[in-house]
């Protein structure tokens, strides 16, 4: 590229607070890479209380009863669910590493309205403590599952109300993000940063953000309608009054399943830039990858219908929205093919990011692969509402969206701090947690088929085996969690300084210093050829 | 300020698109459908009925064995066929006789129902037996409108008329030889001991406690249901609208310079 170095005398954004000193210098920072360090924090926060809850579940199912109640174990899987889907891995790519890198990748200066960025913090911050709030407070935790399904949801006496309130507001900072990412692509690119020499990471923000403004505004009904239901009684969900709890089914899978590729496709878009540095060779397919991502978020859109194979709709439909299911596989897999292309006769060099990124399209694929068994209609019948489920969504979330955002965290974090990390101890976190992984949730496949169904506290005793599998691999994951985590806490301050550009990448992040000034480029650079050339 | 203005005036709208739905609801809300159990009390033996021959019979001659009264309506296509037909099936696998035990009767509740279309449906049920069945044992009953609301109100069956068919509980009313009510069997699956240990009782005049958990039956294509849809149709419009103009004003305006070094 053709950036010019930045004079090694300019001051990080972390030295130049602005306008305010001390903890008012974060909390009313409108620098995104300051508001994309807030919300690393706050995400992984929360995602430390999802673990916990999520741990505590897998201890219950070692022997049921004797540590927990089944109230507080529907709690758990309740709250578990919300807080890692709306709080963890929703935000967790588009708003830490999007909000730090997207200004960067293009050459701009900020986000196109950065005060707005402040303020999706803020309302994140405020949705995330009151669904924190709604787990000590009123009728207890939530007990409906994280999908909130109507009539259930309107008659439990638990905090349900609290936690679509806080879920309400959740959604208005995924909203405005969404915004200002689609603005600030259009708007803010560098002079010669034409569509097809953006990074293709922020190819598939755009996608995202688009995902993210059409889909989240009908969770919002969903929410608001189950609200007025639960304190008024109108009976938008409630048959005897002429509604039909079927709508709240649709409603819901109509936003939540495109959030299902708000999750997936920036970790896509993540591997995507770790893969062309550590092959030092140019990504195979740009264009194919790029419009992969657009397909994805549409085909998205349409699909809703299989979560619901179950619930009472027309063969015609069913059909439809089987068909419609397989073909999301499409996009899915050029993208597959085209990360191993890109691998392929390149010099790899294996550094703990590139691992991350294997063990995602590895653990992702799984994900996938099942997607489409889940996905045919008369196999879904038969393993609906097992564990079978419960496996592949974490393969495809966790598995897919964790492990690209650990990567993405690896490739970026001497960026973002300046430090390096303790690489041989960041490559053996992954290897734990990928073994870890494995055996948590592959058991939970057998369950499934085996005819454990989901959300139950107690089991028969043939799943006993399973179950303790499942639960020693959870310990096993969360040991090489700890480490990984650990590991990149004391590097913080302990790491040795990072270079400008330790992995020889080409984009523009790369081109200035570690970490970055608070204006990020000196001047704006501009662009002449495609994001990665390596000659 | 402005804000808070249009926060105002959108809070007004949702009021006026949700309370359009409540007030319709309340019109429709006041008879609360259900079961008012009746027990010992009987059923009204003056009134009178078609049977599916098109014979006129008053509920006096029917009595005198114990009997299993499924009310329906004969056009229903949700939730009564499913109830007949799990009666048609408990039937065939009871060890009790029927005619010399126990005698079935299905009433519909609509006035507009005729013996013709209860003939077809007699016929249909009686094959789903599966089992050799007196087909006298088992009649179907239409009635006009004074005589179906003696009887639903006799037995605190209450249903109301929707736009397209009826909404109404699901169950089976059992009635003693002398035309006392002596059992509902809710729900609309029934087991062979269940049905049994009715009509044995029945048969005795003894008032027995009322199983399983009440079910309703709702037609799906209510009118209530069109005020929501509008509310969805219109933000979905809306939302659509403005993000295509975003897009194209995004596009048109393209891109911003930002300036020379700082």
């Amino acid at each position: 590229m053709n950036a010019r170095e930045n004079s090694p005398h300019s001051v990080s954004f972390y030295d130049d607070s602005g306008r305010y000193r001390g903890l008012f210098s974060w909390l009313f920072t409108t620098d995104h890479k300051r508001i994309g360090i807030l919300y690393l924090i706050s995400v992984l926060s929360f995602f430390a209380v999802g673990v916990t809850l999520g741990l505590l579940m897998r201890l219950n199912l070692i022997d049921p009863g004797r540590f927990i109640s089944e109230r507080t174990y529907n709690s758990l899987f309740t709250v578990h669910g919300v807080i890692q889907i709306f709080l963890f891995i929703i935000p967790a790519i588009p708003t830490t590493l999007g909000n730090f890198f997207l200004p960067l990748l293009i050459g701009a200066r900020d986000v196109a309205f950065p005060r707005i960025n402040l303020l999706s913090w803020w309302l994140f911050i405020l949705g995330g403590l009151i669904v924190v709030l709604s787990i000590f407070t009123g009728g207890g935790a939530p007990d409906t599952g994280w999908t909130f399904y109507a009539p259930y949801s309107i008659r439990t006496a638990s905090n349900v109300s609290l936690a679509l309130f806080g879920v309400f507001i959740l959604g208005f900072s995924s909203i405005l993000t969404g915004l200002n990412f689609v603005t600030t692509i259009h708007r803010l690119r560098a002079p010669g940063m034409k569509w097809f020499r953006m990074p293709l990471f922020v190819w598939s923000l755009y996608a995202t953000a688009w995902t993210q403004i059409l889909a989240t505004p009908i969770l919002a009904i969903a929410v608001l309608l189950l609200v007025l239901e639960r304190s008024f009684g109108i009976g938008f969900f409630d048959p005897t009054k002429g509604g039909d709890p079927i709508l709240f089914e649709h409603l819901f899978w109509i936003y939540s399943h495109p959030a299902v590729y708000i999750m997936i496709l920036p970790a896509m878009g993540v591997v995507t830039e770790i893969f062309p540095v550590f092959a030092r060779k140019t990504v195979f397919g740009y264009k194919a990858i790029a419009f992969s991502s657009l397909a994805i978020a549409f085909f998205g859109y349409l699909v809703w219908g299989h979560h619901m194979f179950t619930s009472g709709m027309s063969d015609t439909s069913r059909i439809i929205f089987s068909l419609i299911t397989f073909l999301v596989a499409v996009p899915s897999g050029v993208k597959v093919f085209n990360w191993i292309a890109t691998l392929y006769k390149g010099s790899i060099e294996v550094y703990s990011p590139l691992l991350f990124s294997l063990a995602f399209i590895f653990l992702f694929s799984i994900g996938g692969l099942t997607g489409l068994i889940n996905g045919t209609l008369s196999l879904n019948l038969y393993i609906h509402g097992t564990y079978f489920i419960v496996a592949h969504f974490h393969y495809t979330m966790f598995g897919g969206a964790g492990f690209g955002f650990f990567a993405g965290l690896h490739y970026w974090f001497p960026k973002m701090f300046g430090r390096m990390y303790n690489e041989r101890a960041a490559r053996t976190a992954c290897f734990i947690m990928f073994i870890g992984f494995n055996i948590l949730y592959f058991s939970m496949f057998i369950l499934g088929l085996q005819g454990m169904p989901r959300r139950y506290f107690q089991y028969l005793p043939q799943f006993r085996t399973n179950h303790i599998i499942s639960t020693i691999g959870s310990w096993i994951f969360v040991a090489g969690l700890l480490l990984m985590f650990g590991n990149l806490i004391w590097s913080l301050r302990k790491g040795k300084k990072a270079p400008g550009n330790p992995w020889g990448g080409k984009t523009l992040e790369w081109q200035v210093p570690s970490p970055p000034p608070r204006e990020n480029f000196e001047e704006i650079p501009v662009i002449t050829h495609g994001p990665y050339r390596f000659d | 300020m402005r804000s808070l203005m249009y926060l105002t005036l959108f809070l007004a709208l949702i009021s006026l698109l949700t309370g359009g739905i409540a007030s319709a609801n309340e019109t429709k809300g006041k008879e609360q459908i259900g079961i008012e159990e009746k027990l010992g009390q009987r059923i009204p033996l003056d009134a009178s009925f078609r049977d599916e021959t098109g014979k006129e019979v008053l509920l006096k001659e029917v009595v005198g064995k114990p009997i299993i009264v499924s009310l329906v309506y004969l056009k229903c296509a949700h939730t009564c066929p499913l109830l007949l037909g799990a009666l048609a099936e408990v039937l065939g696998r009871l060890d009790l006789k029927p005619l010399k035990d126990y005698s079935v009767l299905t009433i519909s509740f609509d006035e507009e129902d005729t013996p013709d279309i209860a003939r077809d449906k007699k016929r249909n049920y009686l094959q789903a037996i599966n089992h050799p069945f007196p087909e006298s044992a088992w009649r179907f009953f239409t009635g006009d409108r004074e005589n179906i609301k003696k009887f639903t109100d006799a037995v605190g069956f209450n249903f109301r008329r929707e736009e397209s068919g009826f909404a109404h509980p699901v169950a089976l009313i059992i009635l003693s030889p002398d035309g006392r009510i002596v059992r509902y069997l809710y729900g609309r699956t029934f087991l062979p001991f269940d049905l049994t240990m009715a009509i044995t009782e029945a048969d005795k005049g003894k008032i027995g406690l009322s199983r399983g958990v009440l079910l309703y039956c709702f037609s799906y294509d209510q009118p209530g249901r069109r005020y929501v849809f509008n509310i969805l149709k219109v933000f979905g419009t809306v939302m659509i609208v403005s993000l295509v103009s975003f897009f194209l004003y995004l596009t048109v305006t393209g891109r911003r310079s930002q300036g020379g070094p700082k």
